[in-house]
């Protein structure tokens, strides 16, 4: 006897998500993103608020040991975030916000992750963002300014470090 | 891709520590047991705060409590297709080991950049392309992930950089 059909579509797996030319990333797309600066700011504050209130509870408590992926996270973080200051940071989500209609939370922090040069490099670096300039949902000067526009910032963060 | 997610974790705890600290010994259970985890899906980074902790419900038979802990935590999850900056670690006959924070990825030597070779007698051992630029470790480089493997613990990712804009990351 034939089995009834399956009432609902198979589960993709975790790592067949894809953010090829189209943005499948399944339940991660409701998710609030954030780039690399962001979360090296967020990561930091939450560490810094954690000892401090350790310090006040028991200020003879030692040091506890950090997972090892924390530590690596938080290096990878400090050589790659390229927004060390809050309001570099702020200024960047400001530009990106700006002229970044019609895109995804997961375009937008990549943007402020990679700081392409230009509009190539961030069609290159990003496939759906090309898709959607093909399809005409994103003007490609509108993708140039805000890349030259970020890049603007990053150079400065670069002078101010 | 960095995410900010609330999350959620059942915990059960030993008689032996009811009392009236229990709220602290389930929050240190829940950092030591989550924070810096992969569940083959994704990496908890941080946990940053903790927002509901429920009721116990002690298990019958057993005596343990279980509760439910609410929290919203930093995830890292890195995505097939998904540009990602990471550092090279080493440099094989076969290609390159990189690492982005707690991910391991390999790009194999038909995946570099058009042109580099792998110079095994050089210190340290490096791969040098056309133009005098060399990948050895501790270089940083762009990566586009080409595939990831799950593990129960774990995930691997192989990566590709031969394509524009992909290679020696820029300043």
């Amino acid at each position: 006897m034939a089995h009834a059909a399956p009432s609902r579509d198979a589960p993709v797996s975790s790592t067949e998500l894809t953010a090829g030319r189209e943005l499948q990333i399944g339940e991660y797309a409701e998710e609030p993103t954030l780039n690399l600066s962001e979360a090296r700011i967020i990561l930091t504050k939450t560490l810094e608020t954690r000892k401090r209130r350790k310090q006040e509870e028991n200020p003879n408590s030692m040091d506890t040991a950090e997972p090892e992926n924390l530590v690596k996270t938080r290096d990878y973080l400090e050589i790659f975030s390229v927004f060390k200051d809050l309001g570099e940071a702020q200024q960047a989500e400001a530009v990106i916000n700006v002229h970044g209609t019609n895109m995804e939370r997961f375009e937008r922090s990549q943007l402020g992750s990679l700081v392409p040069s230009g509009a190539d490099e961030a069609k290159a670096l990003i496939p759906s963002l090309e898709k959607k300039v093909e399809d005409g949902l994103i003007e490609e000067e509108t993708l140039e300014t805000l890349c030259v526009e970020l890049t603007k910032i990053k150079r400065q963060a670069q002078l101010g470090s | 891709m960095f995410f900010l997610r609330y999350l959620e974790r059942e915990i059960s705890i030993h008689p032996s520590f009811f009392g009236a600290n229990i709220q602290d010994v389930l929050k240190q259970q829940l950092y030591a047991d989550m924070e810096g985890s992969c569940n083959g899906e994704y990496y908890i980074v941080c946990i940053m705060d903790i927002y509901n902790i429920s009721a116990g419900k002690v298990v019958p038979g057993t005596g343990s409590a279980f509760f439910t802990i609410l929290y919203r935590a930093i995830l890292w999850k890195p995505f097939k297709g998904e540009a990602i900056d990471c550092v090279v670690d080493s440099c094989k006959p076969q290609g390159v080991f990189c690492y982005a924070g707690p991910l391991s990825v390999f790009v194999s030597k038909m995946h570099l950049p058009h042109g580099y070779k792998y110079n095994p007698d050089a210190t340290p051992v490096n791969y040098s392309g056309p133009d005098g630029d060399t990948i050895e470790r501790g270089t940083a480089v762009r990566v586009q992930i080409l595939g990831l493997r799950s593990d129960v613990t774990n995930l691997f990712a192989i990566g590709k950089m031969s394509a524009g804009w992909f290679g020696i990351a820029p300043v």
